[in-house]
């Protein structure tokens, strides 16, 4: 596997090495949760839920997954 | 008797909301929910961290969802998590929390009134969180608001309604409902709040912090249908004066 | 044991009439914004300085009327049973000198009233008579209580003072209201007006109530003659006997009559007239410094002032009032005490009341030691 084929992005914060043609519906599958209870957002853009398998990230992306959680 | 709550587009029966911060577990909600016969419940958003399952498992079908902006600490960040909040789609409403002060948590009216503002323009249904502040709450109003939801006390302190006259002055001004939030302890003090003439309280704390949740969710709501019953029934008498007020039907005009 | 007597003697009389003149907006906001007044308060409230806050009395004796009372009104009417009376009152028209027919009820007679008044829905009725301890005995009005005792939820008499004793015997046979007007709380007043006869005794007048409620009298009245000397000399006093009762009498209840006095047979001048304004100051006044008593106005006062009267808070009227002897069965000749200027029969009076957004109560209470003895509604 090429070196050139990693990149580097950010997800929640983190820097995350992932492989060219990576889906956004990977990366929030990797993370353990139900894609259907998630809003993703690809460099402050919020992402169609319908579109997370079809949108692959790119290099220096920022991601951000976020779920509800508790609150009142 | 028909008293329903008419809100951001739905009519509700119930008129305490709900939070799901803080329980000893997130299993408790449903039952939670269940006792206290709430048909709105608060969330608040953020990123998934590893392992974390979220709330959405625990939320019964049917609530409505009002989610927050907890984290938020200028009117822009506000903005920011409402969108994504919408985009998850739980319907449009949004509670606007904006806190800059994490040490005293209060929330920044100025802030809050601006995210409104913007927010409204984008169609949301906007709940402002504030402190009772008559012209925050008006400025909210003017941005096009749905209601204002004034503070009791300081949030999660459980020190109950402390800000009173103010939000009697709310009550009286505000032409939109008055949702009393954050600091109700007890459910004498949420009954006290709806006596007043509040159109709902939202509880969290209260609820999730007692030994039993379930029982203290169920008393919350009797509660706040009682204040509530009272508020229609109206008192025997009101206990304010003020000296040489000028009435509207004066007793005495018939004296010449 | 201190008496209301000493009480009120203990208090001067110039020193009040000092205070009342100096009392400022200050004072009457004070005590317009008072949870509880004090005598002090009270007397703020019928000052001159109190008169420019006539609206915020009001309003503030709405409050507490209706905090206290709701919006219910106890109807009563009153029965004259006798006006053959020796005293020689100089303001009242069955003063002994006035030389009319006098009528005498027989026990009979009186039940036979008292029945017509029962079958018009009446349950609280007040007895009077005049003053004629041999004619109008206290077992005569006795006998006739005994006989109507059946019929009505509340008896109430209004006749001379009693002794203790004999007022034991009116609580007995079933009377469970005194009232008794002192007229004047003035005793150089008192004795001028008031020269010969039982009732020029103003100390034993003074202290009926006391007697009564030693006695076991469930509620008693009090009233001045309003117009007979200054506000803050009879005003204050009426509301200070009344508060005193309560605080020495705790198990009696204690309510206030606002007789103001009018026109009747003979000649009186009325030493110091109150008009309306003042009137309506002083009512509102006793609301605030008494906010639980009862307050009764007869009909003296027009239909249109008690109208008004009960938006504020008076929670007690009459109706179906006739001030001579008889009246609903027996027509008789003698005139009446005073002229009355409201003539609004019961049902009358019920609708203007229910156009105000009030009710009238016909029973507000009835002794339940003797609901047993009461025959079939």
């Amino acid at each position: 596997m090429p070196e050139s084929s990693d990149m580097l992005i950010q997800v929640n914060g983190k820097e995350q090495k992932v492989l060219q043609g990576t889906t956004l519906l990977q990366i929030v599958q990797a993370m353990g949760v139900d894609p259907a209870r998630v809003v993703v957002e690809r460099n402050l853009e919020i992402v169609d839920p319908e579109k997370l398998s079809e949108t692959r990230v790119a290099d220096s992306d920022r991601i951000e997954v976020i779920h509800f959680v508790g609150g009142g | 008797m028909d008293d329903i709550f008419e809100i951001g587009g739905e009519k509700l029966s119930s008129r305490l909301f709900i939070g799901t911060g803080k329980y000893r577990s997130d299993d408790l909600i449903p039952k939670v929910a269940e006792a206290s016969g709430s048909q709105v419940i608060t969330v608040a958003m953020r990123r998934v961290d590893d392992g974390g399952k979220g709330i959405m498992g625990h939320i019964p079908a049917g609530m409505h969802l009002l989610p927050n902006t907890s984290g938020a600490r200028t009117a822009e960040e506000a903005v920011r998590l409402a969108r994504i909040a919408r985009a998850a789609g739980c319907g449009n409403w949004i509670k606007i929390e904006v806190i800059n002060d994490t040490l005293r948590l209060l929330p920044d009216g100025y802030g809050t009134a601006k995210a409104t503002e913007m927010l409204v323009k984008e169609g949301f249904v906007v709940f402002p969180y504030i402190n009772p502040d008559l012209y925050v709450a008006r400025a909210c109003v003017e941005a096009g608001a749905c209601c204002v939801m004034p503070l009791a006390s300081p949030i999660g302190s459980n020190r109950g309604l402390r800000t009173r006259e103010m939000i009697a002055v709310l009550i009286d001004e505000m032409k939109v409902p008055v949702i009393v939030d954050a600091g109700i302890g007890k459910p004498s003090e949420a009954c006290e709040c709806m006596e007043m003439g509040a159109s709902a309280c939202l509880v969290n704390t209260g609820i999730a912090s007692a030994r039993d949740a379930v029982l203290m969710a169920e008393a919350f709501g009797k509660a706040v249908d009682a204040g509530r019953k009272a508020y229609l029934a109206g008192f025997g008498t009101g206990r304010s004066f003020a000296e040489g007020a000028s009435a509207s039907s004066p007793l005495t005009g018939f004296l010449r | 044991m201190e008496t209301f007597r000493s009480f009120w003697s203990s208090l001067d009389r110039e020193q009040r009439e000092r205070d009342c003149a100096a009392m400022t907006a200050d004072d009457v906001c004070h005590a317009l914004a008072a949870d509880e007044l004090t005598p002090r308060d009270f007397l703020a409230l019928l000052s001159p300085a109190a008169a420019p806050y006539l609206e915020a009395m009001a309003q503030r004796a709405r409050e507490l009327t209706t905090r206290y009372f709701g919006y219910a009104v106890n109807v009563f009417t009153p029965l004259y049973i006798s006006d053959v009376c020796t005293n020689h009152c100089r303001y009242c028209g069955f003063n002994v000198n006035n030389k009319q027919k006098r009528t005498h009820l027989s026990v009979d007679e009186a039940v036979e009233e008292a029945m017509a008044i029962a079958r018009q829905g009446f349950e609280d009725i007040l007895l009077l008579t005049g003053e004629a301890p041999k004619l109008s005995s206290p077992e005569y009005i006795a006998s006739v209580v005994r006989r109507i005792k059946p019929h009505f939820a509340s008896i109430g008499i209004e006749v001379y003072s009693l002794s203790e004793e004999d007022y034991r015997l009116m609580v007995e046979s079933g009377v469970n209201n005194m009232t008794m007007f002192q007229e004047t709380y003035n005793p150089e007043l008192y004795a001028w007006l008031h020269p010969a006869g039982p009732k020029s005794n103003y100390a034993w007048r003074l202290e009926a109530p006391e007697r009564a409620a030693r006695a076991g009298m469930r509620s008693l009245g009090f009233g001045a003659l309003l117009g007979l000397d200054r506000m803050e000399h009879d005003g204050f006093a009426t509301g200070m006997h009344a508060w005193w009762m309560q605080h020495n009498y705790p198990g009696t209840d204690i309510g206030v009559s606002i007789p103001r006095i009018c026109n009747h047979v003979g000649d009186f001048a009325i030493p110091h007239e109150l008009d309306d304004r003042r009137f309506v100051q002083y009512v509102c006044a006793l609301r605030l410094f008494l906010p639980r008593a009862t307050i009764t106005c007869s009909s003296r006062e027009s239909a249109d002032m008690r109208n008004h009267l009960v938006s504020i808070c008076v929670n007690r009227v009459s109706a179906g009032v006739s001030t001579a002897v008889g009246g609903r069965v027996h027509q008789t000749e003698t005139p009446p005490q005073f002229d009355i200027t409201d003539a609004r029969d019961m049902r009358t009076m019920a609708r203007d009341l229910e156009q105000r957004g009030f009710q009238i109560v016909l029973k507000d209470w009835e002794d339940p030691t003797l609901t047993n003895a009461r025959k079939g509604a």
